[in-house]
């Protein structure tokens, strides 16, 4: 009766072993699949956020000084209503400014005041499109300028053109054009 | 037979307090996943303000652009054209002339080969755009740009009603300016 109970008892801890370190494989499986996806979903959202803030600043300087700028038809005139893959024109302080996206997909965008380019975003924020429309940017006709920015980025942890934001904004500059100063 | 009953009594034991435990995990990972679901809801919301932002800040860009056009005839009056009540800011054709016209509650649509929202693209977006104008006296306007959209909401899946409010005032700027001071 004793060697019974004792046999059985030992079947029982054997089973109750691989229940239990089966269930705890599975729940540690979960738990760490469930942690590693919370901190890739942190990542991208502090990313999205970071990209964002980059591209949200770059554009708010170029609106900055194309309020203050003029001549946007130097040195040669751009065919109206298409769309510019480089904005140049002079600015409060009578610089020659350029503004354009990096070659390639996933760039930054780049400013140009005479000294060569460089970069006013950062590489976590991947810009895909940079596209200036002008209007109003004859010397002698009766508009101001016009400018419509029109970007799309997308944060480096996305990584994709497709999830890309488009952001979109116009601006007047408060200038008129002159002959060239 | 005693230490069967034991023996037994335990197994049970054993099971409902992994239920338990098993149960009290689900609900720790249920907590989790509706974490992450909502952060990532967050992130987009956050990226579709910054694009209602920017549209709304156009819209105003526009009444400033017209305002200046009407300043530079000096036989026009400084708010020709303007009258009181809602608009819609249509650029056309081809981004060269823009105006405001009667609204329509009209969704803006992105043209995906220019990257521009207008009323012309062919994706429809959620945001909606009303410029409203208020003549409060002859030598003052005022204008507020209102992009509205509903959110998607998260996991509640109810649209969030959001809406960018800005608001400018513009002046006479042939009158001596009445704030000077």
């Amino acid at each position: 009766m004793k060697k019974l109970s004792q046999s059985s008892g030992l079947g029982f801890t054997l089973i109750e072993l691989l229940v239990s370190v089966s269930v705890f494989i599975i729940i540690v499986t979960i738990a760490v699949g469930g942690f590693v996806g919370a901190l890739r979903t942190q990542r991208q959202v502090a990313a999205l956020i970071s990209a964002n803030n980059n591209v949200s600043l770059a554009i708010e300087q170029m609106a900055r000084e194309i309020r203050t700028g003029r001549n946007f038809c130097d040195p040669e005139c751009p065919s109206r209503g298409a769309g510019f893959s480089e904005l140049k024109f002079y600015n409060a302080r009578g610089e020659f400014i350029t503004y354009r996206k990096s070659p390639g997909g996933g760039a930054t965008i780049e400013k140009d005041d005479g000294s060569g380019f460089k970069p006013i975003t950062g590489q976590n924020a991947l810009v895909w499109t940079l596209d200036f429309f002008l209007s109003g940017q004859d010397i002698d006709d009766d508009w101001p300028t016009r400018v419509t920015i029109a970007v799309s980025v997308s944060a480096k942890e996305h990584g994709v053109k497709e999830g890309a934001i488009r952001l979109q904004t116009t601006v007047s500059s408060r200038q008129e054009d002159e002959i060239t100063p | 037979m005693r230490t069967e009953e034991v023996l037994k009594k335990q197994k049970g034991q054993s099971l409902v307090e992994t239920i338990v435990a098993l149960s009290v995990l689900m609900m720790g990972f249920m907590g989790l996943l509706a974490l992450l679901t909502r952060s990532l809801a967050i992130s987009n919301f956050v990226s579709e303000n910054y694009i209602a932002t920017y549209l709304a800040a156009e819209g105003i860009e526009v009444v400033r652009n017209l305002l200046d056009h009407n300043k530079m005839d000096p036989f026009v009056p400084w708010n020709d054209g303007f009258s009181n009540g809602d608009f819609e800011v249509e650029f056309k054709p081809d981004w060269l002339d823009v105006s405001l016209v009667s609204p329509s509650d009209r969704k803006l649509k992105l043209d995906t080969r220019t990257g521009l929202y207008s009323y012309s693209g062919d994706v429809s977006t959620k945001f909606v755009r009303v410029v409203s104008i208020e003549l409060i006296d002859p030598g003052h306007l005022k204008v507020s740009s209102v992009v509205r959209w509903d959110s998607s909401g998260g996991i509640t899946g109810i649209p969030i009603h959001s809406e960018v409010n800005l608001e400018d005032r513009f002046f006479d700027p042939r009158l001596p300016s009445s704030f000077s001071g």
